[in-house]
């Protein structure tokens, strides 16, 4: 199987920081990989450097065959932590928007699932709440069938019930497709098991790197208890 | 059909191989039946289909299943593998309690007393 | 997707744009108003208009070449743009061609409310036909330098904003300093490309006003220095965008 997204020697700094070291590594299609590691551990910059939003001090970046151009971006989905959609536009604009750049948006998907989840297309971004907000970014991404998949934190800083909605959507759209999914969370219940494999980040540096039921078999330790294991130790 | 909670601190695989063996000894699978492809039950467990793969990779190997080519998995035919599973499933359990009463100190006499009150 | 951006720009926009247009509408009437029996005062008003207008689309040329990328950045809009299937040479432009457009319709606007003494002076018999079209022409001429020198400041700052943003400089003294040797830079480059366009006529534009007066415009700009400023413009916005697709990240 080939390798959907390869990394080596990656390196960047911003100013004095490093913020990602040593970082090589391959993810082939259809792996869905948790990437978890506490703040400031260089798992949203990997992420924005796989999208293409930050660029690389050093380093090899490689995504679907090359480097993070313009036609590459368009097979390619990233729900940022941050709220990067224009406040001022409705969502049904949104969505026009959008479809004008990414050809495989599915418009009537998403008007369906916006529906389902109740968000109005006549309401402006500002004015949803930042459980909607979320949701409306993951809507947005999944209405597509992009080949990779990048989620940043997509359960930061919301309610247990959106989460949960979140969760659903994710897990539906992911099983069914073979995308390669990466999702950097701090929340893996009810997610893990559909990891395949779980990177954990550390101070910029891959600190494990493992298939999710060896680490089971190996270790009889879920994917929760290892990041305990591993980053519990308050200093 | 309740999708089990999985505990993730043991391989899923294995926890849905037993989720399969549990269908066939209660009767929702019957032998020869189609068991859902990897997809479907990937979906309906909310679990990687990669697992699901494994999971039904083992039964084969087992013999429980047998994956008949362009058509998907089906339960083995044999009406013996569901005694036999039947059989150790419910001697794995038996003997997972005998084990815990035995840790409290309950002599075997005790257990079968009380066993036999309590089905009465 | 260029013309997508353009409209999104455009509609974000699209407030200032109206509020500017109500303004110098409002002044032109005011001015109208308080001045039409004086027809000496009548007949500066048009030169008024023009000029407190374009003072001010200078100005909001300026802040708007400066703060386009500078305020997607702040709202985290620029992280989407980034991550859209575009590149930098689509963002650039289209930033600049939604600038365009509304600097069109300003200088549009602002021409025709200059007109509006002119026609009243016109009407009232004032002013005669050969005067009116010689003050139209003046007027038109002015504003039309003015739209230029407004896309051209857009240009100056837009770049001077992604210069700022590729090298990430923080410290508003740093920034300052570059801004100062960006500007004398540039006022080298620009001399140099006057000098390419020697073959152009070495004159100024000269103009009439109303009252049989002459004066150049824009303090002796010749058909040299405003194609120099063009090739400027363009040499900007091409080394923006080169340097924007190497450099500009969040």
């Amino acid at each position: 199987m080939s390798e959907v997204i390869k990394v080596a020697n990656l390196y960047k700094k911003y100013g004095t920081v490093i913020a990602l070291q040593n970082v090589t590594l391959g993810i082939k299609k259809g792996e869905i990989v948790g990437i978890c590691g506490p703040n400031g551990s260089g798992k949203s910059t990997f992420l924005r450097i796989l999208t293409g939003i930050v660029k690389p001090t050093r380093g090899y970046v490689e995504v679907l065959g090359g480097f993070v151009s313009k036609k590459v971006k368009k097979n390619i989905a990233y729900v940022s932590e941050n709220d990067v959609f224009y406040k001022w536009m409705k969502i049904e604009e949104l969505l026009v928007f959008l479809k004008s750049f990414y050809t495989d948006m599915d418009v009537e998907r998403a008007k369906e699932l916006l529906r389902k989840e109740g968000l109005d297309l006549d309401k402006k971004v500002g004015e949803l709440s930042k459980g909607n907000r979320q949701r409306l970014k993951v809507i947005m991404a999944i209405s597509r069938s992009p080949e990779v998949i990048l989620l940043d934190e997509p359960f930061s800083g919301i309610d247990m019930l959106s989460r949960e909605r979140i969760l659903n959507l994710l897990k539906e759209f992911l099983i069914g497709g073979e995308r390669t999914a990466l999702i950097s969370t701090h929340f893996v219940e009810g997610l893990e098991e559909i990891f395949s494999r779980v990177i954990f980040f550390k101070e910029g540096s891959v600190v494990l790197d493992e298939n999710c039921e060896e680490l089971r078999e190996k270790y009889g330790k879920s994917v929760k208890a290892m990041y305990f294991d591993v980053f519990g130790g308050l200093s | 059909m309740k999708k089990p909670n999985f505990d993730p601190n043991l391989p899923i695989y294995l926890q849905i191989m037993n989720f399969v063996k549990k269908l066939i000894v209660r009767g929702i699978l019957k032998p020869g039946d189609k068991i859902p492809s990897v997809r479907d039950m990937a979906l309906f467990l909310g679990v990687n289909p990669n697992t699901v793969q494994k999971a039904y990779e083992e039964l084969e190997r087992e013999g429980t299943i047998f994956t008949k080519r362009g058509q998907g998995n089906f339960v083995n035919e044999d009406e013996n593998i569901i005694k036999r599973i039947k059989e150790t499933m419910v001697k794995e359990l038996v003997e997972r309690y005998r084990k815990e009463l035995e840790e409290l100190g309950i002599s075997k006499k005790e257990i079968f007393d009380l066993l036999k009150e309590m089905l009465e | 997707m260029i013309a997508k951006l353009v409209w999104k720009d455009i509609r974000e926009n699209f407030i200032n744009t109206l509020i500017f247009t109500g303004l110098i509408l409002a002044m032109t009437i005011y001015g109208l108003v308080k001045n039409f029996k004086d027809v000496r005062s009548l007949a500066v008003l048009p030169i008024l208009i023009v000029a407190f207008s374009f003072i001010m689309v200078l100005g909001y040329a300026i802040y708007r070449g400066f703060s386009s990328l500078k305020r997607e950045k702040d709202r985290n809009t620029l992280e989407f743009l980034l991550s859209l299937p575009v590149d930098g040479r689509e963002i650039v432009t289209s930033k600049f061609l939604a600038f365009f457009t509304e600097v069109l319709f300003l200088s549009l606007c602002i021409t025709l409310f200059s007109h509006i003494p002119l026609f009243y002076m016109l009407i009232t018999k004032a002013i005669g036909k050969a005067e009116f079209i010689s003050a139209v022409k003046t007027i038109t001429y002015i504003a039309f330098n003015f739209f230029l020198l407004a896309l051209f400041l857009f240009i100056v700052f837009q770049f001077y904003e992604i210069l700022v943003l590729s090298l990430k400089t923080k410290n508003f003294f740093v920034n300052a300093i570059l801004f100062f040797v960006y500007l004398y830079l540039l006022s080298e480059l620009i001399a140099i490309f006057k000098k390419v366009f020697g073959f152009l006529p070495d004159q100024a534009p000269i103009l009439h006003t109303i009252w049989g007066e002459t004066f150049t415009i824009m303090g002796g700009t010749n058909y040299q220095g405003l194609a120099a400023g063009a090739l400027a413009g363009v040499v900007l916005i091409v080394s923006g965008i080169i340097l924007f697709n190497k450099r500009v990240e969040v």
